[in-house]
């Protein structure tokens, strides 16, 4: 009994802790994160109406006891490296670390709208969210679990995974890619009008599509491969676009 | 003037109301003083006019008038049953009754047709109206949610602006800005494969000849070399041959000018 008590207050102890290396921020009347990243993005959802910047790996050296960090992208606000700020409705969360210094980590509520902008080298990572996304990266891949959309997602070379809960029907969904595959995973009976493009890479699903009949003038339509399709009678649109890169749309 | 009894008997009423000339009134008035007969007789017309002057007019009470329509109810259900057995007793007006009914119904089938067509012209004229209106709420509200804030809704705004049939000037020239400027590629690509489908424009298509000199999105510039050849806009091939010796450009990109030139030139 003694030795449980212990532990218990050990772990508390510890959680509190480790709470207090996270950086937290009130989200109070902001609808959109806007999230501007250099290195990869790791965001995940919790049921609390607030930011949390995973401490770890983000704080000070003890060399730099009483010194202040300097980043050329602008002022750390938070002493973790990140540049905070509430502007309206929106809440700007900047990684000033370069990228190559280790992962941006955050907590947002699952029903906030994000944005990630210009994530270049780095992936990015979202888990469990219920809202808009959009996401931008150069050679980062973009993945994406337990979502709903609507979300438009771009990648140059990079690769999009996405795996739906379901779909939202509000909006459109919409990803790119120029040489990275698309790997797509939407539950059987998402109703949904389906684009599916590639210009140089190959379709596979296991999902039934019908197929365009072929155009009579061909010789203009040259190397571009398009499917028009609807799933369970249509519903929100899909577009699926890449240019050399592979597309897989699975069922589950 | 000498009268006998009878003719003066005759005149007695006019006497009583004075109907008479003066000689005449004078005359029965000498003959009533000299005839006993005579003056009994104006005595009892007398009181016959007084007593029907005095006579009270008479009121039905409310029982007479109750018993009255009682028995006018009671008349005209004796009168009802006749009627209606009429039209079915097959009788010499029969032919008669068949073509009134026929009329009728003629009638009111024809009145609600034309009812009906009045109606659906009205109809169709409010449709025409709302439907224009439809036209116009719904070519102002793609423009301003091409100008939201979340890419998704502006893909949103750029497949409404696809469906339009003849986009106004104000449409297009939204979709060619959302082609060059958006932040987004997805929104870009989107607003090129809508604006293809209006090429019978000038505007549009030296939007896209425009456009595919200065991209440098390889997924952008693949798009619009794709729309240029399929429109044959013979302008492009300049853009293309240099796209073709930029060192810069995509191998897979180059592949998709070398595929379409031959169908321009």
């Amino acid at each position: 009994m003694k030795h449980i008590a212990i532990a218990i207050v050990l772990f508390i102890t510890i959680g509190q802790l480790k709470a207090q290396e996270n950086y937290t921020q009130s989200l109070q009347g902001v609808k959109t994160a806007v999230i501007g990243s250099a290195s990869g993005v790791i965001i995940k959802s919790h049921d609390k109406n607030e930011l949390i910047i995973v401490g770890e790996g983000r704080k000070m050296p003890e060399k730099a006891r009483g010194l202040k960090a300097v980043y050329a992208g602008g002022s750390d606000n938070t002493g973790y490296g990140v540049y905070v700020q509430k502007e309206g409705g929106t809440l700007v969360i900047r990684n000033l670390k370069s990228a190559y210094t280790g992962i941006l980590e955050i907590f947002l509520p699952k029903s906030i709208n994000i944005k990630i902008e210009k994530s270049n080298l780095g992936r990015i990572v979202a888990e469990g969210f219920s809202s808009e996304i959009e996401a931008l990266t150069n050679v980062g891949n973009i993945t994406f679990k337990n979502v709903t959309g609507p979300i438009v997602a771009k990648t140059a070379t990079g690769e999009i995974n996405i795996v739906f809960d379901k779909v939202s029907q509000s909006s459109p969904i919409s990803l790119v890619s120029a040489t990275g595959a698309i790997d797509v995973s939407l539950p059987s009976n998402t109703a949904a009008n389906l684009e599916l493009k590639t210009t140089m890479g190959e379709i596979f699903t296991d999902f039934d599509i019908k197929f365009p009949v072929p155009e009579s003038d061909m010789k203009l339509v040259s190397g571009k491969r398009t499917i028009k399709t609807e799933l369970n009678n249509g519903g929100v649109e899909i577009s699926l676009r890449s240019s050399t890169g592979n597309i897989y749309l699975r069922k589950q | 003037m000498d009268m006998d009894c009878k003719q003066i008997e005759e005149k007695l009423i006019d006497y009583i109301d004075k109907n008479l000339d003066p000689k005449e009134y004078d005359a029965i008035t000498a003959h009533l003083s000299s005839c006993p007969d005579c003056q009994e007789s104006l005595n009892e017309l007398e009181q016959i006019f007084k007593g029907i002057e005095n006579e009270k007019e008479e009121i039905p009470d409310q029982s007479l008038k109750t018993s009255f329509e009682e028995m006018l109810l009671t008349e005209k259900a004796l009168l009802q049953e006749p009627k209606v057995v009429s039209l079915h007793q097959p009788s010499k007006s029969n032919w008669k009754a068949v073509i009134q009914i026929a009329a009728t119904i003629a009638l009111i089938v024809s009145a609600y047709f034309f009812g009906k067509q009045q109606n659906q012209e009205s109809f169709y004229e409010e449709m025409a109206v709302l439907q224009k209106e439809k036209k116009q709420l719904k070519q102002e509200v793609t423009i301003s949610l091409i100008e939201n804030e979340s890419a998704s809704k502006r893909l949103q705004a750029v497949n409404y602006a696809e469906e339009f049939e003849k986009p106004s000037n104000d449409i297009l020239k939204a979709l060619i800005n959302k082609m060059f400027y958006d932040d987004h590629i997805n929104v870009r690509l989107a607003a090129a494969e809508a604006l293809a489908k209006f090429s019978d424009s000038e505007m549009v298509r030296k939007s896209f000849i425009d456009a595919l000199d200065i991209e440098k999105d390889p997924g952008m510039q693949i798009e619009l070399i794709q729309i240029l050849v399929s429109i044959q806009e013979k302008r492009a091939v300049p853009s293309m041959e240099k796209l073709l010796q930029n060192e810069e450009t995509p191998s897979y990109v180059k592949d998709q000018v070398t595929i379409g030139l031959p169908n321009l030139i």
